[in-house]
């Protein structure tokens, strides 16, 4: 089975919440330094306009990327994801593993009417982010039909084995 | 014989009351100063009785009141084994009633230490196959010998039931005739084989530091008022070696008559000296089994045996040991006859992939420029003030050696780190000086994920880590730098595995 993409809105909605995380700390860096500026030698003006330089830089460039590299996989068997930036992380889990779905959203998910799909086994959690609305309740409904069908075969194999 | 409501021994509220103690006793000891003080102010006849008076009431109060709420919890807590769950009902200001799954139990220990063998109780713990509470016991009980083996049998034969098992396991851990003990000179050489070297190394040269200050000062080089103005020093030092000699004799008192046995789908696992452990393991809760060897352990070819499972070592000082150490034969056939289910075999190791060095390189020479860096510093212009000048070669000599192992550490993994796609189970080989093997099956593999840097994906190179249900720190399994194409090779496996042990 081919990798899905995400929606157009999911890159807008990347922009915005870089975008705030990158607002949020250049107010707390910069109030910092406005406040002990005095008591500073000269060459940390150049790390604190260094270091929002840099962030303003990964603000432009990070998302797009990251919506780039962003797929995902569902088969009859598993779920796959696949991200990152610089360093790509592919993770993969059974769906005879799963123990709970949950689909989430904030309020910046809300507003791109996006949601979050979060599966958890008893190893740990994956989470196929960034979904239109339909697309996740597709996904979730997908996977909730998969693991009934994977209880009733395994029910059938253990009356077939009596 | 009992019916089936009933509260905790009473000896629990002495033991609870004991660590209150022990808190007061540590509160005491941080309170010392003052104390000297008090003893200045009686020998001097400046004493007030009736601040001490007041502080003895306030301390007395505190007890009592410790003691009668430990009395309360106790008096309203029952515990109750319905048709299929246990449920612990404490009827307290912050009410609770916590129910549990016999369907879902992973073990049952019992536990008793001196105190409790006094008052000739047993300390139940209960887990569950649960990875919220993986890395702490679900119930923690204390009964009477007699009704604590009533409980375990009771609570066995309904998880039997549960499991859809006709054979009756449950048997007195008393009248059990086990299929593997081990002689207090096999733990003997258990504690030998797995001894740390570092804690060898660290006795060996606190030996010879004694030697050669008593030399000293029988020559009188060193005078007793030195060693005397260093008292604070020695006592450290004589702490952390009191610490070291005792991590290297505890496994003697822990391991003391170590005994297993398999019973139907279960494992019995009996030991301790001061501390008696009695654990039951449910065999298809078992998520990995793993050998060690230690660097000695190496040298002398042996290895012991570990399980990877939810209960049995999630809590500080609970071990999870199968088999102590052993050679491989020995190993191989007491595993045959104690987990037949896991198949254990060695197929041919797939060693790390040599072009990862290209993607190790660059992190590991970052990290060699750095240490260099410090160390010329700190050296050069005696950051640390270091009023001698062979003090300053120390550092040199501590930053090569961090250089050169790890330089070791690097070429090593090349020789020790590997895996091997088995037909049912995933073997993970790593450690450079201390070897571990992990045989996972492939159905109890909960996710696996892999990486790849720009440099890892130039070279095809990937790696990873494979979770499992476990406590925290057993939960993940780094797997080393292989071809891409391996790890999809285990992910196909994990989606296609299923079902049970054959």
């Amino acid at each position: 089975m081919k990798y899905e993409k995400l929606g157009k809105k999911a890159s807008i909605c990347m922009y915005v919440k870089t975008v705030i995380g990158f607002v949020i700390t250049a107010i707390c860096v910069l109030s910092v330094y406005f406040i002990i500026r005095e008591e500073l030698p000269d060459f940390v003006s150049w790390f604190v306009y260094g270091f929002l330089g840099i962030y303003l830089l990964y603000v432009l460039i990070a998302p797009k990327l990251r919506y780039e590299r962003y797929r995902y996989r569902l088969t009859e068997d598993g779920i796959e994801v696949r991200k990152g930036l610089i360093v790509i992380k592919t993770e993969i889990v059974p769906i005879e593993r799963l123990h709970k779905i949950e689909v989430s959203s904030g309020p910046i998910f809300r507003a791109f009417k996006l949601k979050e799909v979060m599966v958890t086994t008893a190893g740990g959690e994956l989470r196929i982010a960034y979904l239109n609305e339909n697309v996740a309740e597709q996904i979730s409904e997908h996977l909730k039909k998969r693991i009934n069908a994977i209880v009733v075969e395994e029910r059938e194999a253990a009356h077939g084995a009596e | 014989m009992e019916q089936n409501k009933f509260r905790c021994h009473y000896s629990i509220v002495f033991e609870n009351m004991g660590r209150f103690l022990v808190i007061c006793f540590v509160a005491f000891l941080g309170q010392a100063n003052n104390m000297s003080n008090m003893v200045q102010d009686i020998m001097r006849g400046d004493f007030h009785l009736v601040n001490f008076l007041a502080a003895f009431g306030i301390v007395f109060v505190v007890l009592l009141l410790c003691f009668l709420y430990q009395n309360i919890v106790w008096a309203k807590t029952w515990i109750s084994i319905e048709e299929d769950a246990i449920v612990l009902e404490r009827r307290t200001i912050n009410r609770k009633k916590n129910t549990i799954g016999i369907k879902n139990i992973s073990n049952i220990n019992l536990e008793q230490n001196i105190f409790e063998r006094i008052m000739n109780t047993y300390v139940i713990k209960l887990d569950t196959n649960s990875r919220t509470t993986a890395d702490k016991t679900d119930v923690r009980i204390v009964l009477g010998k007699e009704k604590a083996e009533w409980f375990r049998c009771v609570v066995m034969e309904r998880m039997q039931k549960a499991a859809g098992e006709k054979e009756a396991t449950a048997q007195n851990a008393e009248e059990m005739n086990y299929d593997i003990v081990y002689s207090p000179k096999q733990i003997i050489m258990h504690c030998v084989y797995t001894a740390s070297v570092s804690a060898v190394l660290i006795i060996l040269t606190a030996i010879i530091v004694v030697i050669v200050a008593l030399r000293l000062v029988r020559t009188g080089t060193l005078l007793l008022d030195g060693i005397a103005n260093a008292i604070g020093g020695l006592t450290t030092a004589a702490i952390i070696l009191y610490s070291v000699a005792q991590s290297l004799i505890k496994d003697f008192f822990v391991y003391y008559n170590f005994r297993v046995k398999r019973v139907g789908d279960k494992i019995h696992l009996e030991h301790g000296l001061l501390k008696k452990r009695k654990y039951i393991l449910a065999v298809d809760k078992i998520n990995a089994v793993r050998l060690v060897s230690p660097l000695v352990s190496r040298v002398c070819k042996r290895q012991f045996v570990e399980l990877i499972c939810v209960g049995v070592g999630d809590e500080n000082k609970e071990n999870s040991m199968l088999l102590l150490a052993e050679t491989e034969q020995d190993m191989r056939e007491k595993l045959a006859v104690l987990l037949p289910e896991f198949h254990l075999e060695q197929g041919e190791i797939h060693k790390r992939s040599k072009a990862s060095i290209w993607s190790e390189l660059p992190r590991k020479v970052c990290y060699y420029a750095i240490l260099i860096v410090l160390m010329v510093v700190v050296g050069h212009y005696n950051v640390f003030h270091i009023p001698v000048e062979w003090g300053i070669y120390v550092i040199y000599v501590v930053g090569v050696f961090l250089i050169g192992t790890s330089v070791l550490n690097l070429f090593m993994a090349f020789y020790t780190q590997g895996i091997c796609l088995l037909d049912r189970e995933l073997l993970l080989v790593n450690g450079c000086f201390e070897k571990k093997i992990t045989w996972i099956p492939y159905y109890k593999i909960q996710q696996i994920s892999y990486e790849q840097g720009p440099i890892r994906r130039k070279c095809k190179l990937a790696t990873g880590m494979v979770r499992i249900l476990a406590k925290m720190i057993d939960s993940a399994h780094p797997v080393t730098y292989l071809e891409q194409s391996m790890y999809e090779e285990i992910g196909k496996r994990i989606l296609q595995s299923r079902g049970k042990m054959d």
